[in-house]
């Protein structure tokens, strides 16, 4: 009986401490808001956030801003993205370098062409700061050119360069059908 | 097919999935977008989290500019919870009552301006935490009454 009671004793403590500990570490990792901010970042000023920009002609890009910081006489964009893997993919690159251009024809601004991918962990809400180069608005152009193109047939899409993307998507048996129809993907 | 409108404009994300599959982005033109329950999953995760990073920003500086409503009554959010009765309560008297005088809308600003960053440090002690609740009691009431008496009048 007392073996009994010194097992349910030490269990219960190894569960509380299990517990404690998660907690502990979930608390550390959501710290404070600033936490989180680059170096030099940690003086800017949060001049938006939430902010959609929308063009002024019917055509143009539209953007929602999640933070832009004004540092150096420039914005700086940030943008959070809730993942499994911290890194910073190329899609991030694209939306920020178009949320620099609807910046920049909205406002009389000029925003950086350096800009910040916050990768907040799905599960552990730890936050990762990626530090990235936008693409020019001449890429952006062309990109948007042969969104375009794919879109009215004139060009082939290109298959994805993760092919892990392909497991989840519910057009693989449509895609693998067209296949044959299909460039590689841009390296 | 769906025909695209050439004057629209385009947005980031659409513009965005380029760079994840051009073929997703062909197929989801044609035939519409089905997410998977665990994408549709991490959507809305994606929807909770930016709204926290949402309200961290207006805590930490309240004259930011944004397009999202501000996050309703911060320090009732703190006091209870943002989903309590008693911030909707708040929310809805703010919105429906006090948005509609000079003095009520002069009042919200000052809220703003100054109490985010005091419920920020709030944040840190339980005790003040319960201290807040307290004082905000009475003003639960007063909405009530106030939301009360204007639903009677209709």
């Amino acid at each position: 009986m007392t073996r009994t009671m010194l097992f349910i004793a030490i269990a219960t403590a190894l569960a509380a401490f299990v517990v404690v500990g998660q907690l502990w570490s979930a608390r550390r990792a959501r710290r404070s808001d600033e936490d989180w901010l680059p170096r030099e970042l940690r003086n800017a000023t949060l001049v938006f956030t939430e902010k959609t920009f929308r063009p002024k002609q019917t055509s143009g890009f539209v953007a929602r801003v999640d933070r832009g910081y004004r540092v150096g006489g420039e914005l700086r964009l940030v943008e959070l993205k809730t993942r499994e893997r911290a890194r910073p993919y190329t899609s991030d690159i694209i939306e920020l370098s178009v949320q620099r251009m609807a910046v920049e024809q909205q406002t009389v601004e000029r925003v950086s062409d350096v800009a910040y991918v916050l990768v907040q962990d799905a599960r552990t809400k730890r936050r990762s700061v990626f530090r990235v180069r936008l693409l020019s608005n001449t890429e952006v152009i062309a990109l948007a050119r042969r969104r375009e193109d794919v879109l009215n047939g004139r060009a082939a899409p290109r298959l994805a360069a993760d092919r892990g993307l392909c497991r989840d998507c519910a057009y693989r048996a449509k895609c693998r059908a067209r296949q044959h129809e299909a460039l590689p993907a841009r390296r | 097919m769906k025909t695209r409108d050439k004057k629209t404009a385009m947005s980031a994300s659409d513009l965005a999935q380029m760079g994840t599959c051009e073929r997703l982005v062909f197929f989801e033109a044609r035939y519409g977008r089905r997410p998977s329950a665990g994408q549709r999953q991490a959507m809305a995760r994606g929807r909770t989290e930016h709204r926290s990073f949402f309200q961290d920003a207006v805590a930490a500086k309240s004259g930011a500019r944004a397009d999202t409503a501000k996050p309703w009554c911060f320090c009732a959010s703190l006091a209870w919870s943002p989903r309590a009765s008693q911030t909707r309560r708040l929310r809805r008297f703010r919105g429906l009552d006090l948005r509609k005088s000079a003095g009520g809308r002069w009042l919200t600003r000052l809220y703003y301006k100054n109490s985010t960053a005091r419920c920020r440090r709030h944040q840190r002690h339980p005790i003040l935490v319960v201290a807040l609740r307290l004082a905000l009691t009475p003003a639960v009431w007063l909405a009530s009454a106030v939301t009360a008496l204007r639903d009677l009048e209709r």
